[in-house]
């Protein structure tokens, strides 16, 4: 399972047994690439109290991202890569626009990980998966209060 | 491996169910998780409708615990049809029924009216108060926190051992509960 003589085109199902944990992994690991993108982008576009909480959030999702790769590497798999770049449902153009843009890819990562958690009996994913799911469930509940959004909450975060 | 033991003794009770206790089926390990949500929302609600500058926070964890509520018990009865679970009434009446401190409620146990315009307040009827709330406000979201706090622990201590479809359910749940955290905090 360690050893390192898998091909490196990561469309390839792993040879393990838990493919079915891999294939959900590698979609969380994605959908991390692309809220670090987001929240890149939102910067420009947020007023500096806003910024002070994604520069946070970057970090997080940086080291959540970083997390989720060891763990593909551990059981065999190679990390999917981030996209150059992601169309956003709506054009960014100020902080509405760009707290919609976070809303949208906050909840796109916990979807993400929900769907980890119903794909894995692998207890040390399930835990990272759960976790994630709150971060990031956390996180769009904040995006949602700064656009003063009523309620700021969902009951069940990830659902599909 | 747990839960597909526990749906085989139930199974095997089911065929002769009554209302005799000793062929209840055992306890769904979402039933505590139901009782909570089911008491959070009372308490929410009662929060809400009592202190006015809480509104907003305790309704959106009323209506958040509800849904909860609503698909804890589903998936209870799912797995075992014969499960006896408390109802979900959106009143404060319901939630002593679980096995919460208080016993069940008369106000609102039958023909209870939606979450709006309830008059059946625990204030008015302290004798048989079925959710205390904290005459001050800061008392009362003190007691908010410590709840979804409870809920959240509760929630995620269950993920590790479910199937994984409930594993998701309670993540969710767990989750929803934090995020309330983050905002009553």
């Amino acid at each position: 399972m360690t050893t390192p003589s898998g091909p490196p085109t990561p469309s390839g199902p792993p040879t393990t047994a838990d493919a079915e944990t891999v294939g959900a992994v590698q979609r969380a690991l994605a959908a991390e690439h692309a809220v670090v993108w987001a929240l890149q982008l939102v910067t420009a576009f947020v007023a500096a109290d806003v910024a002070t909480a994604v520069a946070e959030s970057e970090a997080a999702h940086r080291a959540r991202r970083d997390a989720t790769s060891r763990v593909l590497r551990d059981r065999g798999a190679s990390p999917v890569a981030a996209e150059p770049g992601y169309a956003t449902p709506a054009p960014v153009t100020d902080q509405p626009s760009a707290l919609a843009l976070l809303v949208t890819a906050e909840s796109d990562v916990a979807a993400a990980w929900r769907s980890v958690i119903e794909h894995t009996d692998d207890a040390a994913v399930r835990a990272l998966a759960a976790e994630s799911l709150t971060d990031a469930a956390v996180r769009a509940t904040r995006w949602r209060r700064a656009a003063g959004q009523v309620p700021p909450t969902v009951p069940f975060p990830g659902a599909p | 491996m747990l839960a597909g033991a526990a749906l085989g003794v139930a199974a095997a009770a089911v065929g002769g169910c009554t209302t005799t206790p000793a062929s209840l089926p055992p306890p769904d390990p979402l039933q505590p998780l139901l009782a909570a949500a089911l008491s959070d929302s009372a308490l929410a609600t009662e929060v809400a409708r009592v202190h006015p500058t809480l509104a907003a926070v305790a309704s959106a964890l009323a209506a958040d615990r509800t849904a909860h509520a609503e698909s804890l018990g589903a998936e209870v009865l799912r797995a075992t049809p014969s499960a006896s679970i408390p109802p979900v009434s959106r009143s404060t009446g319901s939630a002593g029924s679980a096995g919460s401190p208080g016993s069940a409620g008369s106000p609102g146990s039958t023909g209870s009216p939606g979450s709006g315009g309830s008059a059946a307040g625990s204030t008015g009827t302290a004798g048989s108060a079925v959710v205390e709330v904290p005459p001050a406000p800061a008392a009362a979201g003190a007691a908010l926190v410590e709840a979804v706090r409870a809920a959240q622990s509760q929630a995620a201590a269950l993920i590790a051992g479910l199937p994984r479809y409930r594993a998701g359910m309670v993540a969710s749940v767990a989750a929803c509960c934090a995020s309330h955290l983050a905002v009553l905090g």
